[in-house]
């Protein structure tokens, strides 16, 4: 009782400690000490909690300096869209991931916790997974993958992952990885490559379209021309002999015209390949210069040409297109210009080691193009005036051609001009210069002069038949400078259609032609009875067998392709027997070389054997990739890259040496060496070989499918 | 990491003696093609061909090659990496390994040979004899592990 609160209680009851309390005192002090035990026990448990939480505030106000920049950045990559994660070195298994994992996938994070991370990608990508994360462990390094994720919802999701190893004291301690979502990029990629696909497709329908409606135009147009020939060597009175010219003029006319309008097609589809073969820059100013001096001197007009200090002798290029543009600037220069003359100039700028800017003008003092017509030119089938069409003839393609061309050749085509003083077309192209002496024996020889009267003196019916339309018209244009009219056929077809029409003295044949090649078209004709013309070969190659093939096949003649005056003079001579004459015209020609030995057509033959229909894939991509390569080659040399040259001359190497082509192999090995020694810009000679070689393996091998082709 | 150059002595003979199932990691469409063509019809051979190392480590363990032949210089993965990423695969690991590439120097054949393969053909090779060659290095690998296994 000596509890103070004990006491004071009692006393408030009244209680006397010697009397024993009345029932009713006794339950108010059981209920009053109750009373006061309820209270002490909820004062213990407030101040307990209290406690609690001081010790907590305590706790965190300590730890907070050092955790608190953690726990932002932890927030921070809950925000990263990229999904991040890290994986256990042990077994690969997910430690973390942050929220974006989520939204990728669609599983609830604390699903994958624990799981092993290559059972997110799909089964088939698994080895990837489980090899990236080998390499990680094993290399230490970072690698980069792409992977298909499986997904909650069952889509699969592509994705690029990278997966870094996290070191602590030099261990990995686990690793660090990203996913980037891939899916919409895949996406989209597969949809442009699909439009792109859909778009090329379409144009090269169109292109066919075109190419088979000039055919089927050009087939009755050769029966109007030929037949209207044939009717100027009847006798006609002088007013029948005008109409009848009339006819065979606007036939030609109209031949030109679809024939520029099937170039136009094949440049502007991108069909055209142009070919990179050394030439002679003068010879081929000199030899356009040529076709239009008939039309000058007819007019009285002086043309010039001049060549700047500094101009290579010979560049690598394509030696007809570049004709083809001077030819039809020239063509227009001459054409528009009544009095004074007509002048080329070309000017050639260094702009890397082997690598020049060739600046060309071709100036006349002709009518000139008024300022508000002067872009229009360019355009397909636009002319200076509309009157022009009427007064100058003419298609209006040439010059939308020839920018075309100019762009290819990786320069740009642009005219100024002065109404009544005359114009001036410039245009450039980038090309390199051949110096180095393999390609000497090469580049042919400047022609002599064109014997302006052979035609008189050798009367000769000439039918050209080539599917290129520039080949055509060099050949027609050096014809015409000889004095003769030759007419012209595109395949093989029209050909025997011409010949069933008229007999012709003489067919300068293309060997490669679609429809019906040159050699099969050769043996048609021997196996028709009498008049049989004299055929001379035209081809691209320069190999022996090629020239043997022509005459086993019944031609009695050959020249190369680009057609030369001298040497289309000297097959004609041949043709009438004039042998010591054409021998005395060539006595100093470099003989053709022999590259046989270069390639071993045996082995495509061999293959030819195991798998006839798969051969025609193969060579064409084979040609497609050593185009490509050849480019990179060149490029790296250019560029000084040695890297980039030993993986591209490396894998031409193996393709090369794979399907015979042996001494191109040797070239590409020898670039290979040169790329090792760290001489990538010093191997300019070797992409010159390389080049040649090139073209020599292409006409081949085009030859050998032109031939399996015709086997089937 | 080293590779076994002889075959495991627990291979039972008869299953694994003929060569049938090559696989071909080549990037070249060409010679993937020339290739193809010798080892199936010349050597009559099943040939599966990867166009990468990548394509190789994905597909390559359902065919369950034999042999594999590897070309060395690949854009992505070379042939290097090829061969280690391999070892990783259990598919994979224990399978011979051919180098079939034109980058064939003493000093990278040797290199071939530390990485653990099996034998070199060098690029360009003839593709009337390949099949022949790959079969000679076949018998010289299994007579290899008979020498071994005497030892």
């Amino acid at each position: 009782m000596r509890h103070p609160l004990l006491r004071r209680q009692l006393e408030q009851l009244s209680l006397r400690p010697d009397e024993p309390p009345s029932a009713e005192a006794w339950q108010s002090f059981l209920d009053r000490v109750g009373g006061v035990y309820t209270e002490a026990y909820q004062t213990r448990y407030r101040l307990e909690q209290e406690l609690h939480q001081s010790k907590t505030m305590a706790g965190e106000l300590a730890d907070r300096p050092r955790s608190s920049s953690a726990g932002h950045a932890l927030s921070l990559l809950d925000e990263v869209p990229e999904t991040l994660f890290t994986l256990a070195v042990r077994d690969g298994s997910f430690l973390w991931l942050n929220p974006a994992f989520e939204t990728l996938t669609g599983w609830p994070r604390s699903e994958w916790i624990g799981k092993p991370f290559t059972s997110l990608s799909l089964r088939e990508d698994r080895s990837v997974a489980i090899a990236s994360i080998h390499q990680v462990l094993l290399g230490g390094t970072t690698e980069t993958f792409r992977l298909r994720l499986r997904t909650r919802s069952g889509d699969d999701r592509s994705a690029e992952m990278v997966l870094k190893p996290l070191l602590q004291n030099g261990e990995i301690v686990r690793l660090l990885g990203v996913i980037r979502d891939n899916t919409l990029h895949d996406r989209i990629e597969r949809d442009l490559r699909a439009a792109k696909e859909t778009a090329e497709q379409a144009s090269r329908e169109k292109s066919e379209f075109l190419a088979n409606m000039s055919h089927e135009i050009r087939t009755p147009m050769n029966g109007i021309i030929g037949m209207t020939g044939l009717m100027l060597e009847t006798p006609l009175d002088e007013r029948q002999r005008d109409f009848v010219e009339t006819i065979r003029s606007s036939g030609d006319t109209l031949l030109t015209l679809i024939n520029d309008i099937l170039d136009f097609s094949k440049v502007e589809s991108g069909k055209l390949e142009l070919e990179n073969q050394p030439f002679d820059l003068r010879e081929c100013v000199a030899g356009s210069l040529d076709l239009v001096a008939a039309r000058a001197a007819e007019k009285g007009l002086r043309l010039w040409s001049s060549f700047s200090e500094g101009c290579p002798e010979t560049v690598v290029g394509d030696v007809t297109r570049l004709r083809q543009v001077l030819v039809n600037l020239l063509g227009n220069s001459v054409k528009f210009t009544d009095a004074g003359e007509v002048e080329v100039r070309v000017a050639a700028e260094r702009i890397g080691p082997m690598r020049y800017r060739l600046d060309f003008s071709v100036r006349d003092t002709g009518v000139g193009i008024p300022d508000d017509r002067i872009d229009r030119i360019f355009e397909s089938f636009s002319q200076g005036d509309p009157s022009t069409t009427r007064k100058f003839g003419g298609t209006g393609l040439g010059l939308a051609i020839s920018k075309h061309l100019t762009e290819l050749m990786g320069g740009r085509l642009w005219a100024e001009s002065e109404v009544g003083l005359g114009s001036t077309f410039y245009f450039n192209m980038h090309t390199t210069a051949a110096e180095a002496a393999p390609v000497s024996e090469l580049i042919d020889r400047p022609s002599r002069r064109i014997d302006e009267r052979l035609a008189r003196r050798l009367p000769l019916r000439i039918l050209i038949a080539d599917d290129s339309v520039v080949n055509q018209k060099v050949a027609r244009m050096f014809l015409e400078r000889m004095g003769y009219r030759a007419d012209l056929a595109a395949n093989g077809l029209e050909v025997l259609d011409a010949l069933d029409r008229q007999s012709y003295d003489v067919v300068l044949m293309d060997v490669q032609m679609p429809e019906l090649d040159g050699l099969e078209t050769t043996r048609r004709i021997r196996r028709r009875g009498e008049p049989q013309p004299s055929i001379i070969a035209v081809t691209a190659g320069a190999m022996r067998g090629d020239r043997e093939k022509c005459l086993a096949a019944g031609m009695d003649g050959y020249v190369s392709k680009p057609v030369q005056a001298e040497e289309l003079q000297a097959a004609l001579l041949r043709c009438a027997g004039l042998d010591d004459e054409a021998e005395a015209l060539q006595s100093d020609r470099a003989p053709p070389v022999d590259d046989s030995k270069g390639i071993n057509l045996e082995v495509l033959a061999d293959l030819h054997r195991l798998r006839p229909q798969v051969m025609s894939g193969l060579v064409s991509n084979f040609l497609n990739s050593a185009e490509t390569k050849v480019l990179a080659i060149r490029g790296a040399v250019e560029g000084d890259d040695p890297e980039a040259l030993e993986i591209a001359a490396h894998g031409l190497k193996g393709s090369c040496g794979t399907l015979g082509a042996m001494r191109m192999a040797e070239v590409c090995a020898e670039l290979v060496q040169a790329a090792r020694d760290d001489a990538a810009s010093g191997a300019d000679d070797l992409v010159l070989r390389l080049q040649h070689e090139h073209q020599l393996v292409r006409s081949a091998f085009l030859r050998q499918l032109e031939s399996w082709k015709q086997a089937t | 990491m080293v590779r076994r150059t002889s075959p495991p002595l627990h291979d039972s003979a008869s299953e694994a003696s003929e060569l049938q199932r090559v696989l071909l990691v080549e990037d070249e469409l060409d010679i993937q093609t020339v290739a193809r063509m010798a080892l199936e019809d010349l050597g009559g051979l099943d040939v599966e061909v990867c166009a990468s190392g990548e394509d190789a480590l994905v597909r390559g363990p359902a065919f369950r090659p034999q042999l594999v032949l590897l070309d060395y210089m690949m854009p992505g993965m070379n042939g290097r990496h090829t061969l280690e990423a391999f070892a990783a695969v259990p598919a994979l690991a224990e399978v011979p390994i051919v180098f079939l590439t034109a980058r064939a120097q003493l000093d990278e054949v040797a290199e071939y040979h530390r990485l653990g393969a099996i034998d070199v053909i060098i690029k360009p090779f003839d593709p009337m004899s390949l099949a022949d060659e790959v079969q000679a290095v076949w018998t010289r690998y299994r007579a290899g592990s008979t020498v071994g296994s005497d030892a």
